[in-house]
């Protein structure tokens, strides 16, 4: 027990340090892509191609094979963001503060698409875009809490003040969260209930819950792999000044100038 | 899938492939950008006669 809470804290402490972070997550970011590649093309294909219409909506359903990977993953990153700031308010932690603000970028293109593709899926199905309904209110409020963070981050220059900023911001507006995954049973709403609950089987047949399940599994290695993207790149332009990134930078510049 | 519903089909999953090629494309362009940068001081700081030209 002992020698796996210390096997943890290095894991931690190699992974915490820039450079090593650097150096590391390269192939991680790859295989991670690949993953995703996989299971994205996967559940795409079946999903567009292969699995049948809604008996009531039609091939507009098709759509919610990338709707609610986008919705799931707009709160779960969400939710790690806001895991990130407590971990950088309490630790100082460098690499949290990294985490979160590449992570900020990601989930609001995911919660984006999840409005946008709700209202187009919305439009020939509810015959309007859109509905002032708990649930598609909420998860607006939850695009503005990601414009709202990157923006802070934006207008403070000094960026340790900025980081502590957007934490506080990122742990208030957490409390959205349960309001956005329960409205549907808190309140009488448009919008259907979960389509994915782990104690429950699932009410759809399995070649249309099957593509569902590759797509959203798809959309979680898809992250992982533009996390550590984007983190990779916020490191270099953070530690620019740093001697091991003048060191991998000579490296590169002399096996350029032995290139025939 | 060319059905009743196709616009509105192609359009969400149009979105869906541009979010793709943005959270992928954009980082890879950004550590592409910083190295072509840092690469070019490097070797304009190199001493004249271990350049090539």
């Amino acid at each position: 027990m002992k020698n796996n809470l210390a096997a943890i804290k290095r894991w931690f402490h190699l992974w915490g340090a820039p450079r090593e972070f650097y150096l590391r997550s390269w192939p991680w970011a790859i295989g991670l892509g690949a993953f995703a590649l996989l299971f994205i093309g996967t559940g795409v294909i079946w999903g567009l191609f292969f699995a049948p219409p809604d008996y009531q909506q039609g091939d507009s359903s098709r759509i919610l094979y990338i709707h609610v990977p986008a919705a799931v993953l707009a709160q779960s990153i969400y939710v790690l963001i806001a895991a990130a700031a407590a971990v950088f308010l309490i630790w100082r932690l460098k690499m949290a503060d990294v985490f979160m603000a590449s992570a900020v970028g990601i989930g609001m293109v995911f919660c984006a698409l999840a409005l946008a593709t709700g209202a187009i899926w919305g439009r020939p199905t509810w015959g309007t875009w859109w509905v002032w309904d708990v649930r598609t209110t909420s998860t607006l409020l939850l695009l503005f809490l990601y414009f709202g963070m990157i923006a802070l981050r934006g207008a403070l220059l000094n960026t340790q003040a900025a980081a502590s900023a957007c934490a506080i911001l990122a742990l208030v507006g957490l409390a959205n969260i349960p309001v956005i995954k329960y409205s549907v049973d808190w309140w009488f709403t448009l919008h259907q209930s979960a389509t994915f609950q782990l104690t429950v089987a699932p009410s759809m047949p399995p070649e249309m819950y099957m593509p569902l399940l590759a797509t959203s599994l798809g959309a979680y290695f898809l992250f992982a792999s533009a996390l550590l993207l984007s983190m990779r790149a916020l490191v270099l332009e953070r530690e620019q000044q740093s001697a091991w990134v003048a060191e991998l930078a000579a490296r590169k510049a002399s096996s350029r100038r032995t290139k025939p | 899938m060319m059905g009743e519903h196709a616009f509105y089909v192609w359009t969400a999953y149009g979105l869906f492939f541009l979010m793709i090629a943005w959270l992928v494309g954009w980082p890879w362009y950004r550590i592409w950008r910083f190295w072509q940068t840092k690469s070019q001081v490097a070797l304009s700081a190199l001493p004249l006669h271990e350049k090539k030209h």
